[in-house]
């Protein structure tokens, strides 16, 4: 079998038959499908989240009275001071993939930024939820008595904010466990290629 | 006019994308996507070809990338603001026995492979192949060589 002459004939029907589809429908498409688009679109929405959920916090703030005020701006300034991370690390990430590149580097970078925005969000997920439950209970308490010198002295005040800072480990281990179960396969999959490449 | 420009280059040499989007996506929802990736990607990249090498060329490599780095069933569509969705009409050509056969061929190899042995097929050298893929040329040869063993295999039946 004469594999070029195959091909030859096999490009002269698909030429032949694209050009019997009806064109006056054939438009630019505006939308992306890519994995890294994905990405890219769900972390700007998280962090577009920190702000929405900063600004509740920062309107009690305002009408809180003694410690609760302090705590609540806390953990504003915090948040706010994460999502300015945040963003300036998506910003460091190369983002958009160049396609005119060689294949190698598009497989590379495709790679590279995939990975760099997971294990962003990782780090986050390490700061911000063993965290919640303990302030969330502070907030609590403070609301019912009014300064940290009172609160520190109830019974068992640090065994139950540290068993609410453990009760944010099986929350990490979860989002690890959806996060590969979205990403694991496609990032085993552009690995893979990337191999088969150099192999 | 610049869309104008695209469209028209884009419907001459559509067969390439048709040609590819059979070869990398196994379904037709896959393929759908494909296409409109392949489509959408190389909207974005035209601002930026400067006419240094060929349309179909340009094309070719970019459409090679983008089903590469295309990973089917994973992605959810996005919006992207301020452009309009426009859906349109698609449909895969029917392809004769023989060049089906020789497709579904060429599919069993591993995607690398595929498009390694796509673009010796359709003429490019091995140092224009080397250059695409970001490999070095002598790498090229040897997988080529392995890969023309491999199909001729599949071909034959042996």
């Amino acid at each position: 079998m004469n594999l070029e002459q195959e091909w030859q004939n096999l490009g002269v029907e698909f030429n032949t038959k694209a050009s019997q589809i009806d064109t006056s429908k054939l438009t630019i498409d505006e939308k992306a499908h890519s994995l890294l688009q994905e990405l890219i679109f769900k972390l700007k929405w998280k962090l577009r989240w920190i702000r929405i959920i900063d600004l509740p916090l920062l309107a009690l703030a305002i009408f809180a009275k003694g410690d609760l005020k302090i705590l609540l701006l806390l953990v504003v300034i915090t948040y706010e001071i994460c999502r300015a991370l945040g963003v300036r690390d998506f910003n460091k990430i190369k983002t958009t993939v160049d396609f005119n590149a060689n294949t190698k580097q598009v497989l590379m970078d495709n790679l590279n930024a995939i990975k760099k925005i997971l294990s962003g969000e990782t780090i986050f997920g390490y700061i911000f939820l063993p965290l919640a439950g303990p302030i969330g209970l502070l907030a609590y308490r403070l609301y019912v008595h009014q300064s940290f010198e009172q609160v520190i002295q109830r019974p068992y005040f640090f065994i139950q904010m540290a068993l609410l800072a453990l009760v944010g480990i099986p929350f990490i281990w979860l989002t690890k466990r959806m996060n590969d179960s979205i990403f694991k396969k496609p990032l085993k999959q552009l690995s893979d290629k990337l191999n088969d490449l150099m192999d | 006019m610049i869309a104008k420009s695209y469209l028209d280059k884009l419907e001459a040499h559509k067969g390439i994308i048709y040609k590819m989007v059979n070869l990398y996506a196994d379904d037709e929802e896959d393929r759908k996507d494909l296409y409109q990736e392949i489509v959408f990607q190389s909207w974005q990249a035209y601002p930026r070809f400067k006419g240094d090498a060929l349309f179909s060329t340009w094309l070719y490599k970019l459409s090679l990338n983008v089903s590469l780095s295309f990973l089917s069933k994973q992605q959810k569509r996005t919006q992207l603001k301020n452009r309009e969705a426009l859906d349109y009409y698609f449909e895969p050509p029917e392809l004769s026995e023989r060049a089906d056969w020789l497709y579904r061929c060429i599919k069993q190899l591993t995607e690398i492979d595929r498009s390694i042995i796509m673009l010796h097929l359709d003429g490019f050298d091995n140092t224009e192949i080397s250059e695409m893929m970001g490999i070095s040329r002598n790498h090229a040869n040897v997988k080529l060589h392995r890969i023309k063993q491999q199909l001729t295999t599949l071909l034959t039946g042996k």
